[in-house]
């Protein structure tokens, strides 16, 4: 009891001080902010419908391109022309590769039999009107002689 | 101070119309208690009355929603002393003050404060309660200087009567030894 009498010998006052004014002016400090927060808020609250519809356009928008540019990719972008797939549907006839090459034998042998052919026939028609290979090369120097006389 | 209960104020409030009256008749209403209670958290004038606007501002987001099933002094006191608690542990954390010194910063503080006015045996009195716990020293305050009821602090601060009368009793025991030493 004793100690109690001493603490309350001290007394309940506070020992702190404000400034001038302090409480005068305070809520006008704090309406001030309170109003510069409510303006922003329905500031914001204005443009939030036109904001969400800016942003569905946008988003609708970006959409449609990049499903644009999937659709279109494939065409676009292939590395391959016309010609070329012509060629691959021509070889792809051959589903092989060993009939390709048996192909190309073929194609070959023939080339060369229609050239003995022509051969044979040049050599007989020399036989026939017997005629020398110095005879036949004189008479194409004549040929070309003439030819160069006449220009 | 204001010729409008509570329920009044918190009606025009809500209504829309006179909302900034009601709200500027609020402030006027609490804004000394309030002050008061801040400052013997944080000491300084300076943080009290940033903390003191910081609460008034939190009020005013909060007060559509605030439900009326406690009283309008009891939410606002709570409010402070959550704003003023976080403050501290701020400030301990940006200064790097180590948690056992933080009373002995408090304590410098008050010695150099231009707005300190106290004599010195009032200055003992300020050191030793800077000397509890946060808690006792929360409850010390609220009991000895504003004179509290313990149901309403207890809706303040979470806590039960009982350990609220325990707190105040160990409080008051530690501040008359410290009061007798020198």
């Amino acid at each position: 009891m004793k100690q109690d009498k001493r603490l309350s010998d001290i007394g309940r006052e506070q020992p702190f001080e404000v400034p001038d004014n302090y409480f005068r002016d305070l809520p006008g400090r704090i309406m001030e902010q309170c109003e510069a927060r409510e303006k922003k808020r329905s500031f914001i609250h204005i443009l939030k419908p036109a904001l969400s519809l800016a942003a569905m356009f946008v988003s609708v928008a970006l959409i449609a391109y990049f499903a644009i540019q999937l659709i279109d990719q494939p065409e676009s972008k292939t590395p391959y022309g016309k010609e070329d797939i012509a060629e691959a549907e021509y070889y792809d006839q051959y589903y092989n590769q060993n009939e390709l090459m048996e192909n190309l034998q073929e194609n070959e042998a023939i080339q060369i039999e229609e050239d003995s052919e022509k051969t044979k026939e040049y050599i007989e028609y020399l036989l026939n009107e017997d005629i020398d290979y110095t005879t036949l090369i004189n008479e194409l120097k004549e040929k070309q002689k003439e030819g160069k006389d006449n220009q | 101070m204001s010729e409008y209960t509570d329920k009044e104020l918190l009606e025009m409030f809500k209504e829309g119309d006179y909302k900034n009256f009601a709200f500027k008749h609020i402030i006027k209403k609490y804004q000394e208690r309030l002050y008061w209670h801040i400052r013997k958290i944080v000491i300084t004038h300076d943080d009290t009355d940033d903390i003191l606007q910081n609460t008034f501002i939190k009020v005013w987001k909060g007060l559509d929603h605030f439900r009326e099933d406690s009283k309008l002094y009891t939410w606002l006191y709570r409010i402070a002393t959550n704003e003023s608690l976080t403050f501290l542990k701020q400030k301990k954390k940006r200064q790097h003050i180590p948690f056992m010194d933080v009373e002995h910063h408090l304590m410098n503080t008050l010695e150099s404060d231009e707005y300190f006015n106290g004599n010195q045996i009032q200055l003992k009195l300020q050191k030793a309660i800077l000397t509890l716990p946060e808690k006792q020293r929360l409850v010390f305050n609220m009991k000895y200087f504003d004179e509290m009821k313990y149901e309403d602090m207890s809706h303040i601060l979470d806590t039960s009567v009982g350990a609220l009368k325990a707190s105040f009793h160990h409080a008051v025991k530690k501040i008359e030894k410290y009061l007798k030493e020198d």
